[in-house]
């Protein structure tokens, strides 16, 4: 066609480039990734960091506790425990689940997220075993970890919270069932290079999780709650790899048989 | 009356001379855009950079299809769309796709340009059936529709096709051919209100053959079309090669009512008639499987066989899916050869098509629900990519009582194309009370599977996003 010269062939894909090259990919972590997480709690920051991503398998970890002067706090005792709260799901933060489940099982949840001294009574009202198997679940790694801030503590922080909130409200809705692939506990120590305190978690398979992270600061325990997307290996790159040298592959064969059969014709003709 | 007199009805000798109505072609304007060397390429290279932008993100984007723009340009807008303009503009779509630009490309540096192997010609629209079938079962098996990365891997098997085609094939071997779209898209467009044909008195002179060979104005039809001969829309693109290329100026771009080149379907083709009644059954799984009553029919299923994998118990109610209406027209088929002599596959064929106006509706009707529930998503995902997230905010752009009515008008709509077409193929093909008779079965199979897409879309569904 008239219209591919090499001049519009090229403007375009100069066009092209432009416009990806000018446009900000989306970060694949749904903003949990570099810029990290903020909470105050009972009047200390909270900054934790990841890498840009989060993928299944052993993952550094940094926070970052600051007072109420912005000062670094130096001297906590710090770990943090994970737990799954939903599978990964492609159709974006578990929303699927969320209607699925409706929200029955999504008020007991927040209940007990409020003072989880009071799951034991959420469990006594449930109205049916699958709520109250939730229940249990959720309190569970709170009372086998100590975590037991006062309630007023746990609202602030809540209310606070810097945390992706869409996820987590997603989280809160569904009402899932904590399905947490067992909490471990993860002793985070202080670097000073860095001002903060460096450790891993493990994410043993893509989706929700919660990260709970308690602290004392002079004998006082303190805890915050993190709701990060760990999502699966990324295949993105490779396969455009494997299409593009498959592709590739394509046209040079393509452009060997033609010179190829233009050098037969050439040759017929010229035995014409 | 005989069968001949009965196809040289009088009333629709009108219907079928191009030359009795308006050639849009004439009009200053449309003429002159359509003649210039600017279409398609105008639309072309825009529509390659945005595949190209859409192709980025599904593949390097968040793997949230909720977020991702890539799959919100996709699937919640060019989706539902594209129906709606075969209905009006037939394959228009397929003049500025991307994987066609690709073609020609690849055509223009490497081409081969060798014959379109005999086999495609001969089993080409099986392949599409099959490759439609394939990919409705594989959205759902492996997620294509719901990740953005198995939309992304969708995309670039396609484009492998495209490039392999183009190296080697001549014109649009692929777009002809192989395309599961364009598969749909031909008989779709059947149903479209645009009509591109050559003047019969004209073309009858004509030993030039500019529209198929090409001149220095533009390539010969990619489609491999013969405009003088063309009694059908299915594989006409409009890129309007053919328009540059005419010395005679034979070219007559017509409006026509949506649905009329069903009505004399010279040689009626089993396995189009036979993608007309998959289409049914895929929008009928497309529907289901996004029902809140889904989860219900497969735990019975589960209980009922004992099978417990989502995948074979899937496979099963897809496989029933697209079964139930093949064998609904083949029974009306059976029933229809008691008064019109023909054959059963001969009446599938022909009255298959009758099909396609409701599969047009459901269709549209679907994804009506994705458009106007979702839309704002693609603005919501557009503008986190340049950092400003929306949270909370509601993506759809009516309310479902709206959208409900919208698609029930595209049913009944559809139901009405459908029940004419059946009419008219009746008519066409017999005369006096046996065309009636003949026309009872495929009226009750119609009404019946109106009837149950009305049904579908009373049921709350479940959002793409």
């Amino acid at each position: 066609m008239r219209f591919f010269r090499t001049g519009t062939l090229l403007a375009g894909w100069v066009a092209a480039a432009m416009l990806l090259a000018a446009v900000r990919p989306v970060r694949a972590d749904a903003g949990t990734g570099s810029g990290g997480l903020h909470q105050d709690v009972n009047g200390y920051g909270i900054q934790l960091a990841f890498p840009d991503r989060l993928s299944p398998g052993v993952t550094p970890l940094q926070v970052r506790i600051t007072d109420a002067y912005d000062q670094p706090v130096t001297t906590a005792r710090v770990q943090v425990v994970q737990t799954q709260l939903a599978p990964f799901s492609a159709g974006g933060h578990g929303a699927s689940e969320a209607d699925d489940h409706g929200a029955a099982g999504g008020d007991i949840h927040a209940a007990a997220e409020a003072d989880p001294h009071t799951a034991a009574q959420a469990d006594e009202h449930a109205g049916d075993a699958g709520h109250a198997e939730a229940e249990d679940a959720h309190a569970e790694p709170e009372a086998a970890h100590g975590h037991a801030e006062p309630e007023a503590a746990h609202a602030e922080a809540d209310s606070h919270a810097e945390v992706d909130a869409h996820a987590a409200d997603d989280a809160h809705a569904a009402g899932l069932p904590h399905t947490h692939a067992e909490g471990d506990l993860f002793q985070l120590a202080w670097e000073e290079a860095s001002a903060a305190y460096q450790g891993q978690v493990i994410f043993f398979e893509a989706g929700q999780w919660r990260l709970d992270l308690e602290f004392d600061v002079a004998g006082q325990p303190h805890a915050a709650e993190f709701v990060v997307d760990v999502l699966p290996p990324d295949p993105g790159r490779a396969v455009l790899a494997a299409f593009a040298g498959l592709n590739v592959l394509i046209l040079a064969a393509a452009a060997v048989l033609k010179r190829k059969s233009a050098a037969v014709w050439r040759r017929l003709g010229a035995n014409a | 009356m005989t069968t001949n007199e009965a196809r040289l009805r009088t009333t629709d000798i009108p219907l079928l001379l191009p030359e009795r109505k308006r050639n849009l072609l004439d009009h200053k304007w449309i003429g002159a855009f359509l003649r210039s060397r600017w279409y398609p390429g105008v639309f072309q290279w825009p529509t390659l950079v945005v595949f190209a932008f859409i192709l980025v993100q599904l593949l390097l984007g968040t793997f949230s299809a909720h977020d991702n723009f890539g799959t919100a340009l996709t699937w919640v807008l060019w989706w539902p769309l594209i129906p709606i303009l075969f209905l009006g503009l037939g394959r228009v779509w397929c003049a500025i796709c991307p994987f066609a630009t690709v073609n020609d490309l690849v055509q223009k540096f490497v081409g081969n340009n060798r014959p379109v192997p005999k086999f495609l010609k001969k089993y080409g629209i099986w392949i599409i059936d099959a490759l439609f079938i394939l990919i409705t079962w594989s959205d759902h098996a492996v997620g294509i529709v719901e990740s953005p990365r198995g939309s992304g891997i969708l995309l670039l098997l396609l484009t492998t096709g495209v490039v392999f085609s183009g190296a080697f094939w001549q014109r649009r071997t692929f777009c002809r051919y192989l395309c599961f779209l364009g598969g749909l898209a031909g008989n779709y467009a059947r149903t479209g209100m645009l009509a591109l044909r050559g003047t019969p008195a004209i073309c009858k002179t004509c030993t030039a053959a500019a529209c198929y060979k090409g001149t220095a104005a533009a390539p010969g039809c990619p489609m491999f079309e013969f405009p003088k001969t063309m009694t059908s829309n299915a594989s006409c693109n409009l890129c309007a090669a053919c328009v540059k290329n005419c010395p005679n100026g034979s070219i007559q771009l017509t409006v026509r009512p949506p649905t009329q080149e069903l009505w004399f379907i010279q040689k009626p083709k089993l396995e189009e008639a036979f993608l007309a009644a998959v289409i049914m059954g895929i929008v009928f799984v497309q529907n289901v499987t996004m029902l809140q009553v889904w989860k219900d029919l497969l735990a019975w299923f589960e209980a009922a066989t004992g099978v417990q994998n989502y995948l074979v118990a899937f496979t099963l109610a897809f496989i029933v899916a697209m079964a139930i209406p093949v064998g609904l027209v083949a029974l009306a088929a059976w029933f229809t050869r008691r008064f019109n002599g023909a054959s059963v596959t001969e009446n599938f064929a022909r009255f298959g098509y009758a099909l396609i106006a409701l599969d047009v509706a459901g269709h549209i009707a679907h994804n009506l629900f994705h458009l106007l529930a979702e839309g704002k998503g693609v603005i919501f995902t557009a503008l986190a990519l340049f950092g400003r997230e929306v949270h909370g905010a509601s993506p759809a752009l009516l309310d479902s009582g709206a959208i409900q009515l919208l698609q029930f008008g595209l049913i009944l709509l559809g139901f009405a194309g459908s029940l004419y077409t059946a009419y008219r193929i009746a008519r066409h093909n017999a005369a006096g009370r046996r065309s009636r008779a003949a026309f009872v079965p495929f009226a009750a199979l119609i009404t019946l599977l109106a009837v149950v897409n009305f049904g579908l879309f009373m049921l709350p569904m479940a959002m793409r996003m």
